[in-house]
């Protein structure tokens, strides 16, 4: 039996190949809903369904023409099929617009009228409402189709809607569905352990039992968690929780683990509050011991001081404290731990930070900085040479340098080090600064193909939740055009076979944001401009972790927007012939 | 400039006292949209509208989100025009702390680009100054939403989840308003966060499907603003009005689990207001320059029936008919049945607008690129409009021109009698009103959860 999917790509104006892990994905899928034991070919294109801003905002009845034409040409070459997976999992459910899905149904029940398929299951992260118009046009469907034809709406959860003419019963699909997303779009395990990033800065934390403060560089932070520790948590409530019916929690250096407990309270009417209101509010704690011990929920565990510091204060005020204790990050070297009598239960596990005595930032007056957020967009001198002093410094590598010899830098930080000892911070911060901003709707990455900016890229794609399309151009290739006067023309024709062409020809309008390690001369930015140009390309933006040469606001005639995160007068010295 | 303006008006001795009667617009208890427009309307009667004018909220208790906007949306007008006027805060410590935890003053600093003291009487300037006492975050998740007191300045979230934001177009800057062709998937992503989501679900109605709030009513409201012409401000605010329930009967219901399960009554209330072309004007402009407002047409059958009564401001009924969302519109159309024809399913002024031609998709037949050139332009308020009343039983509300529109769904005897599917109340505006700034859309969903 064959099949044929459409990944839907909403906000994307670039076609690109679907992954090998989808198309997987899709084959099981396939297997669930068509008969058990049969042989599944997928048949059509191997191709993304984009839909760009313009068309997902003005032009809704796209989807109509892209579900057509895949059919059609599936159906001409591999003859009737049997079944249409319109996958639009890759996108957030409020992504989905309901015009948008109104217009789907317009086109499946075409696809049906002309024989071209009448069997579809459609993947939507969620179901939407039944008095929604677009479920109300699928619910319409019955009325108006004469064959037999079956659609599914299955959301993440395996519970699917059947709009099918003739109802169907798959009791194990459910399950079977919920794994086959588990594994498209992995654990929440480790896309947490992913999201928990090492900030660099200057951080005082608070001994509550010894009254006094102390000074770190380091500091965790979760990012754009609330999906990962909903689970996690509700999850360690199920096999840890049963019979508590209140929380008490310090969450103040994480929002995003506050909103999900407090969610989780208010649904299943367990009163949770801060330790700090309980210990204030006379009302608060005679409802807390009413109601029986309360689960501690804190942001982090290290030395127990602060743990220790509330269940004294909680259990001074005749409050009883569960000895189960959960922590976002637990930095005493394993997730699980103890502390005293007390379980210690951690979403993720960290080192614990070393303590600065005396505060060499203090000495300098250097501000704190906040636990809860980055607020700054920029990287500060403190920190780039730490990161520095950390890494040490060598001769530019040979490869990465310009053609002529001399103007290589004889004493660079190694970035290499520094990205594998700091790169995830460094990617978070370019992340941040890049949505400071105002970006377009669609964008890719571009660099040059070396070791250093694709370990940057790669933080980026993990960011991006590995939706961020990445072009690596080849230095050699960098090379040859800036030898041909930043000419393109021939290198293109040259390397027309090789990936990179490809990917540059595929990305349709989307944006370019340019990504290097460092900007010396601009030299490479230059080139990497004319490239786009040639490819009808207009850059959106330029990010490097250092400007060797801050002064140069226009290079080579173009006002591209320049964000590096460190500026360091150091600029290297061009031959006209680059300019 | 600002500090010389700011230091001429403290020394100006204005004051409550320095406003004449007409020009001074005193509001007591509860002030609902509907009491702004009722002391304009008295406003604009006696007076040219061009003497001073102040908003007294003086003796207010509670101030309404959609009163606020309203506000909002005369300063800018009046301000456009040269035309002085002044805000009174309220002596009720609550009113203002709602006025603070909402952020109204940065909402007026950012739709007027005036700083807020210029608006607000010297004799209340200290009242800017005092620490807000209602909120605390303690309690339910409304509550918890309301008022973060970790919030810590972080400006990946909010203090309160429903205070006022404010997207604009031109220069973007970080920390003041958030670009305006951002502002649907952004917004509409807040609305998706564990905490709303939840929220939503237990006072809205746990059947309905998470995220339709977001992904419908938030992201259709606000694109359907963005694409008004000229617009380039957009504010969204929110508010769950739920019966008052105070801190220390918080506190009181945790010891019972009988009051616990106490039932609520009340709205989450939803309003989207832009400073663009008023919706009606808009789309009469298309259709006087003799051009289509219908992308397409339906079977007739998907059409529904609207009871409609167009009433003068006083209240007294002008017409009331039934009107089908087929009806096809003329440029002799009023401007009331133009405005309410917005709702229906592909009307849209984009129709004949250059759209970009459909890129061809891979593989398909270049001997026929625009077989499926019928793009739907114009659902989104139509879904906006499903979603809001069928769904959730909710009703919605849009200010704009010369008109405010009513829309809810029609039941029993209104249903059985007229056979429709919704009922709309149309309210036109005395002449001397001047049309209204811009387009508000208010969104009223009922709460049927418990607390």
């Amino acid at each position: 039996m064959n099949y044929v999917s459409l990944d839907i790509r909403i906000g994307v104006s670039g076609v690109r190949q679907i992954s090998t892990k989808r198309v997987k994905f899709h084959d099981q899928v396939a297997g669930l809903l068509l008969k058990e034991g049969a042989v599944i070919t997928r048949v059509g294109s191997q191709l993304t369904s984009p839909i760009d801003h313009k068309k997902y905002v003005h032009h809704s009845a796209y989807i109509k023409q892209v579900l057509a034409d895949t059919l059609t040409v599936a159906s001409d070459s591999d003859g009737p099929l049997n079944l249409c997976i319109i996958d639009f999992t890759s996108n957030a459910f409020v992504s989905v617009r309901d015009p948008l899905l109104f217009a789907l149904a317009d086109g499946i029940k075409e696809s049906c009228e002309n024989g071209l398929c009448v069997f579809f299951a459609v993947l939507l992260s969620e179901l939407p409402g039944p008095n929604s118009s677009s479920f109300q046009q699928f619910e319409r469907m019955k009325e108006l189709l004469q064959p037999e034809f079956a659609v599914f709406f299955i959301p993440d959860s395996g519970d699917y809607h059947d709009f099918s003419s003739k109802r169907q019963e798959m009791p194990k699909f459910p399950e079977e569905y919920r794994n086959l997303i588990k594994i498209m779009y992995g654990d929440p395990s480790s896309k947490l352990e992913r999201k928990c990033i090492r900030r660099l800065g200057h951080f005082q934390s608070y001994d509550p039992q010894n009254g006094t403060s102390r000074c770190r560089i380091y500091s965790y932070y979760m990012i754009d968690c609330e999906n990962e520790l909903s689970f996690l948590f509700s999850d360690w409530w199920r096999e840890h929780g049963n019979g508590y019916k209140s929380i008490l929690f310090d969450l103040k250096n994480n929002v995003s683990f506050r909103n999900v407990v407090k969610a989780f309270g208010s649904e299943r009417d367990i009163l949770t509050e801060r330790i700090v209101d309980v210990l204030q509010s006379v009302d608060l704690r005679k409802a807390v011991m009413q109601i029986g011990k309360a689960v501690l929920v804190l942001d982090a565990f290290e030395t127990g001081s602060t743990l220790n510091h509330y269940i004294k204060n909680l259990r001074a005020v005749g409050i009883e404290v569960s000895n189960e204790v959960v922590v976002c990050i637990n930095k005493s070297g394993a997730k699980i731990s103890r502390c005293g009598d007390n379980h210690i239960y951690g979403f993720v596990s960290r080192s614990g930070e070393s303590e600065l005595t005396p505060c060499l930032q203090c000495n300098l007056k250097l501000p704190f900085l906040p636990e809860s957020h980055e607020s700054f967009l920029r990287i500060r001198a403190f920190d780039m040479f730490h990161m520095i002093s950390f890494s040490s410094w060598e001769p530019e590598p040979l490869e990465e340098s310009p053609e002529n010899k001399d103007l290589r830098y004889d004493t660079l930080p190694v970035f290499s080090k520094i990205l594998e000892d700091f790169g995830d911070w460094i990617g978070f911060k370019i992340f941040n600064l890049l949505h400071s901003n105002p970006l377009p709707d669609d964008f890719f990455v571009i660099h040059p193909d070396e070791a250093d900016s694709t370990a940057l890229s790669n933080k980026l794609l993990s960011l991006f939740d590995r939706k961020l399309y990445i072009v690596k151009i080849p230095k050699n290739a960098i090379k040859e055009a800036q030898l041909a006067g930043n000419s393109w023309n021939r290198v293109v024709s040259k390397y027309q076979k090789s990936e990179w062409v490809e990917r540059l020809s595929s990305v349709g309008d989307a944006g370019a944001i340019i990504l290097d390690i460092f900007k010396g001369s601009g030299s490479t930015l230059i080139s990497l401009t004319r490239l786009l140009q040639h490819f009808d390309k207009a850059p959106f933006c330029y990010v490097c972790l250092v400007d060797f040469d801050p002064g140069q606001e226009h290079l080579d005639g173009s006002a591209i927007p320049k964000h590096p995160l460190y500026n360091w007068y150091n600029p290297r010295v061009l031959l006209p012939m680059w300019r | 400039m600002i500090q010389a303006e700011q230091e001429a008006r403290e020394s100006s001795l204005i004051s409550r006292k320095t406003f004449k009667r007409s020009g001074h617009l005193i509001f007591v208890g509860t002030v609902l949209s509907d009491d702004i427009e009722d002391q304009l309307a008295r406003f604009y009667k006696e007076t040219d509208s061009k003497e001073p004018l102040l908003f007294d909220f003086e003796q207010a208790e509670f101030i309404d989100i959609p009163a606020l906007v309203n506000c909002i949306a005369t300063l800018v007008q009046r301000k456009e025009n040269n035309l002085e006027t002044f805000l009174g805060y309220p002596k009720a410590k609550k009113a203002r702390d709602f006025l603070d935890v909402w952020r109204f003053a940065e909402a007026v600093n950012r739709a007027t680009k005036t700083p807020f003291e210029l608006f607000l009487l010297p004799e209340d300037y200290h009242y800017l100054a005092e620490q807000q006492e209602a909120y605390r975050g303690v309690g339910d998740g409304i509550d918890a939403l309301e008022y973060n007191p970790d919030w810590n300045e972080n400006p990946n979230t909010k203090r309160n989840f429903f205070e006022f934001t404010t997207f604009s177009s031109g220069k973007h800057d970080v920390m003041q308003t958030e670009p305006l062709f951002a502002a649907p998937r952004n917004e509409s992503k807040r609305w998706t966060g564990a905490l709303i989501r939840q929220v939503l679900m237990k006072h809205l109605g746990s059947e309905k499907p998470k995220d339709d709030i977001a992904r419908v009513i938030i992201y259709e409201a606000i694109s359907n603003a963005v694409r008004h012409p000229k617009a380039r401000i957009i504010q969204v605010v929110s508010h769950f009005a739920r019966k008052a329930i105070r801190d220390d009967e918080v506190n009181t219901k945790r010891t019972s689990m009988e009051a616990e399960k106490k039932k609520i009554e009340g709205s989450l209330r939803i309003c989207v207001w832009d400073d663009g072309d008023s919706i009606p004007s808009t789309l009469l402009n298309v259709l006087k320059a003799g051009k289509n407002v219908r992308a397409f047409r339906f079977p007739l059958y998907m059409y529904d029936a609207i009871h409609v009564r167009v009433r003068n401001f006083e209240g007294a009924k002008l017409r009331e008919i039934v009107v089908n969302q087929s009806e096809d519109l003329t440029a002799a159309s009023t401007e009331a049945r133009v405005l309410l024809s917005s709702l229906y399913p592909g009307i849209s002024r984009t129709v004949d607008d250059q759209v970009p031609a459909v890129e061809p998709y891979e593989n398909a037949a270049p001997e026929e690129p625009n077989l499926y050139l019928d793009w739907m332009p114009g659902m989104g308020l139509y879904s906006l409009t499903k979603t809001v009343l069928d769904q959730y039983q909710g009703s919605l509300f849009i200010r704009s021109g010369n008109y405010r529109l009513l829309m809810e769904m029609a039941h029993d005897a209104y249903r059985v009698q007229f056979n429709v599917h919704y009922k709309c109340t149309i309210t036109a505006y005395p002449e001397v009103f001047p049309g209204f700034r811009g387009n508000l859309i208010t969104i009223k969903l009922p709460i049927k959860g418990i607390t």
